[in-house]
């Protein structure tokens, strides 16, 4: 009854003309980087923070927000019609997708992912409204303890869900947790691995790092490669899909709502691992599995509802416990921290205007991406057909921008070139850059609850063990870790990175 | 790149074993380093102890990433990084980068820009020079409009942008 007269406040939050129009911003941005490849929403969000420094923060958030899954959206037009997609949550739609395309069934392809994606938005965010208090309230228990062992489970998920090595993926959260460590030591306040350099004092940006990422380094691979992308010609036509594609449509949207929504919440899982589950489940389940991969809707339905349903559950472990479950969270989480909105249990109670005025903006958004979408898709194919050669100097010209307005420091520009270089390189030796940027968030957070636990037991490491939440999550953790060491689950793990495509 | 759709990913062993190598150096040397900062002990943990406990754990991660690198026996197709890339315009894009970074504060963010666009534009990708001096421009000036005007984000000012705001003030 309470989350009712709350969503009530939520409404007249989102309903300012502001926050509107922030919103439609949000989710416009959103599907425009979702159809574009070379940049997503990581890259977006980090370059936009700066932009809403003089902006409420509450229209900040909603804006960012919606560039999330205004991207799940976006990203599925270029898997269906260029057979590439335009983030990586839509590779699976490929499969199928691009073959409806072939078949000249673009149009209910484009619309069962737009309206599978709504529907998943719409459950999402009221499971989201009347969950998250809940959780929130049983948060406000935690002390340092939990914390710790929490964001240990959570960096373990990470590098379970996230890589297809996990080794390399723990390689990486601990790469992370180390550059966590410069700047000043949270507790005594001593310079750490700075060596002098006065734009260290303050730790490595984290927008610099995310940008080199999955900027620059995202662009450097492009440029070395020089493929062009070919557009599917056809004429899209009927984009509501018929009774047949409903009926063979709904089973998938229900069950890629719940899969998306509870992967969406554990670190690590995400849009990415939710939409190849369902693809894997779909086929599983299905009466002539032989039919995926060849214009199958159900192959299209299950993962655009999975991973949008996926966006909407990311959001309960940040709102909530103020743990961000994938990098695209740890953006938002900076974005909070930037306007002094410190993200916790306590976010709720604090802030409810924030809160409740962002859940709410989601119903919103995802109804403004359904008109986006389906009306006017003939835009965004449009804007397909622009060549890599034009868009690569943008995105550049955007991650500077981006970068400088920080702090207007040059060394910002050249930390992001280096963390380019260094992305550039992993991906071609196949280590992923989310667990580092993920173990970058959260290495403090890690730091300060391992020695604040330290400190209170009196130096008892078994204080871990002693409180139920953290002996269950240390536990989890374990299990996690040394999962891959036993066949049978060795194969689990495969399939669900893999969507069982290896 | 995200891969295309259908395309497998193979193993580069070789490759593992040399960012094990430099992984395991770098966790060492990070674990000295946290030594140096003083580690405390379990009761008052000091500022080194977190450095030196991630410092180790990567060092013994890539021990383990080194060990299970050398195949046991079956031969590996060796994929080369370079072969079939157009690699030296990744060079040629870092240089324009640093060149930018080093005049952007000397000659304001218009200027900057419009240079780096139109060497990005004809020299990285070669399009005809109308076309890259005209998106250089176009670009740059609503880059500047938006940004540095409607969202107040401050920029480095050079002659340009000197020139505008007395044309607009």
């Amino acid at each position: 009854m309470e989350s009712l007269q709350m969503l009530y406040t939520g409404f007249a939050v989102c309903l300012q003309p502001q926050n509107i129009l922030y919103c439609f911003v949000g989710v416009f941005v959103g599907t425009m980087i979702g159809v574009l490849p070379g940049i997503g929403p990581i890259g977006t969000i980090a370059i936009l923070i700066p932009t809403t420094y003089n902006i409420p923060p509450v229209s900040a958030i909603i804006m960012l927000t919606g560039i999330y899954y205004g991207a799940m959206y976006g990203g599925s037009t270029t898997s269906i019609l260029v057979n590439i997609p335009g983030e990586a949550a839509s590779i699976v739609t490929c499969f199928d997708g691009y073959q409806m395309a072939r078949q000249g069934r673009a149009g209910p392809a484009l619309g069962i992912a737009a309206l599978g994606s709504f529907i998943a938005g719409i459950i999402g965010v009221m499971i989201l409204a009347f969950l998250a208090p809940s959780l929130a309230g049983l948060a406000t228990n935690f002390g340092p303890t939990e914390y710790f062992s929490l964001m240990i489970l959570g960096l373990t998920l990470v590098t379970y869900f996230g890589s297809s090595s996990m080794l390399k993926a723990l390689m990486m959260a601990a790469l992370g947790i180390i550059l966590g460590t410069v700047g000043q030591d949270p507790i005594f306040g001593r310079s750490r691995l700075t060596y002098g350099t006065e734009s260290l004092w303050d730790g490595v940006g984290l927008i610099p790092v995310v940008m080199g990422l999955f900027g620059i380094a995202e662009v450097f691979v492009n440029i070395e490669e020089g493929e062009e992308r070919q557009v599917y010609e056809t004429k899209i036509k009927g984009l509501l899909p018929d009774r047949e594609d409903w009926r063979k449509s709904a089973k998938p949207i229900a069950r890629g709502t719940i899969i998306g929504f509870l992967l969406g919440i554990l670190p690590g899982a995400g849009t990415i691992t939710a939409s190849f589950a369902s693809y894997a489940l779909e086929k599983k389940l299905s009466t002539h599995p032989e039919n995926f991969g060849t214009g199958a809707i159900e192959g299209v339905a299950g993962p655009e509802t999975a991973n949008n349903a996926a966006t909407m559950g990311a959001m309960v472990p940040l709102l909530t416990l103020g743990i961000p479950s994938n990098t695209v969270m740890a953006m938002l989480l900076a974005a909070l921290m930037i306007h002094g909105i410190p993200p916790g249990p306590l976010l709720i109670t604090r802030h409810p205007d924030l809160f409740w005025g962002v859940v709410v903006s989601m119903f919103l958004g995802n109804a403004m991406l359904l008109a986006l979408n389906l009306p006017l898709i003939g835009m965004w194919v449009k804007l397909l057909r622009v060549p890599y050669k034009i868009l690569f100097p943008l995105i550049i010209i955007f991650c500077l921008i981006g970068v400088y307005s920080l702090h207007s420091r040059v060394s910002d520009i050249i930390i992001m070139l280096l963390f380019g270089w260094f992305g550039y390189i992993m991906k071609k030796c196949e280590y992923d850059g989310a667990p580092l940027v993920l173990a970058f968030i959260l290495g403090p957070i890690l730091e300060t609850s391992l020695r604040q636990s330290l400190i209170i037991s009196k130096g008892d490491p078994s204080v871990f063990f002693r409180h139920p939440i953290s002996l269950i999550c240390l536990l989890l953790a374990f299990l996690f870790l040394l999962s891959p060491l036993v066949p049978f689950f060795r194969t689990r793990r495969e399939k669900i990175v893999t969507g069982g495509m290896a | 790149m995200i891969a295309r759709a259908g395309e497998t990913v193979k193993k580069m062993k070789k490759s593992d074993r040399y960012t094990s190598v430099i992984y395991a150096a770098f966790g060492l040397y990070i674990a000295f380093e946290g030594y140096r900062l003083e580690l405390g002990t379990f009761r008052a943990p000091k500022p080194g102890f977190m450095v030196f406990l991630a410092g180790i754990t990567l060092w013994m991660l890539s021990m383990v990433q080194l060990i299970l690198s050398f195949p046991a026996g079956k031969t590996e197709k060796q994929t080369t990084w370079w072969k079939d890339r157009q690699w030296q315009k990744v060079v040629k894009l870092t240089a324009a980068l640093l060149l930018y970074a080093s005049v952007l504060r000397w000659l304001g963010f218009l200027l900057s820009t419009i240079l780096l666009l139109f060497v990005l534009f004809k020299g990285i990708e070669p399009q005809r020079w109308q076309v890259a001096l005209g998106f250089s421009l176009i670009t740059s000036v609503t880059c500047y409009l938006v940004f540095g005007v409607f969202f107040e984000l401050r920029f480095p000012e050079g002659i340009l942008e000197t020139i505008l705001i007395r044309m607009f003030s």
